[in-house]
């Protein structure tokens, strides 16, 4: 059966949801990453590609947040991008990646076994911080009913 | 361990082992390994990224009156695989072999 999105699970001992061969560009990068809760958690930024001597290339980690974008975007935009977030980001370790162990499926959204990291969501909470919370009534937005 | 991210190879210029340019990569292709880990399989290089801007430079068949533009577009698309891979420079990756010995399908990667 063809995932239909650069993906091809026809090959033995692949899981449901893991292909056995894939193009990166088309079934991992942009893709919509979801936890084990089904919460939507970012997009799959970049994918981190390690390698031992003379051996072949191992996928080693899915790169995700909005630190990821940077290297991706060229010129004066990609580096005041990473500057921007480079001072928001509390512990500077850009950008936050996730084993590819972690994997549940990949299509048609990247779907993990765990809870995500809790660095994923840096810009999230500092608009949280530093806006929302400052509107009239924004502490509670959340509540039931609100 | 040496680390590479897959936005700082695509777009990266490809070259045949005289020199010839074959294109830029377009995408990378992984295979699964039998412990479940991916690894590198070889790269999708063509000219124009037209055809996968629209969502059909994998396995997404076009509707029929496309079918042709498509191919057209895609005339130059070649798959590179790791064996073939002599180099991997900053700026250009080099092939071992002639640009014409390399398949257009990436779809020959063997499962």
């Amino acid at each position: 059966m063809n995932t239909g999105r650069g993906g091809d699970d026809t090959g033995h001992g692949a899981g449901p949801g893991l292909p056995r061969v894939m193009r990166l560009g088309f079934a991992v990068l942009d893709r919509q990453i979801l936890d084990v809760d089904g919460v939507a958690v970012g997009k799959v930024d970049d994918v981190e590609l390690s390698w031992e001597e003379g051996r072949r290339p191992v996928l080693s980690a899915l790169l995700t947040d909005t630190g990821a974008l940077g290297p991706r975007l060229s010129g004066r935009l990609g580096r005041t991008w990473r500057t921007l977030l480079g001072r928001l980001r509390p512990s500077g370790d850009l950008p936050v990646r996730i084993p590819p162990d972690q994997v549940h499926t990949f299509t048609p959204a990247t779907r993990l076994t765990r809870p995500a990291p809790p660095q994923t969501r840096v810009v999230e909470d500092w608009l949280r911080t530093h806006l929302i919370e400052r509107i009239p009534g924004g502490g509670h937005a959340d509540s039931d009913g609100q | 361990m040496p680390t590479v991210t897959a936005s700082s190879l695509l777009g990266r210029e490809v070259v045949d082992r005289s020199g010839e340019r074959v294109g830029a990569v377009h995408d990378i292709v992984v295979r699964r390994r039998d412990d479940g880990g991916y690894e590198m399989a070889g790269f999708v290089v063509g000219r124009s990224a037209l055809a996968g801007r629209f969502g059909y430079g994998a396995t997404l068949a076009p509707p029929t009156p496309l079918h042709g533009l498509l191919a057209w577009l895609r005339r130059h698309e070649r798959y590179l695989p790791w064996e073939d891979v002599a180099d991997i420079g900053e700026e250009v990756i080099r092939a071992s072999v002639a640009s014409a010995d390399l398949t257009p399908a990436w779809r020959a990667e063997p499962r």
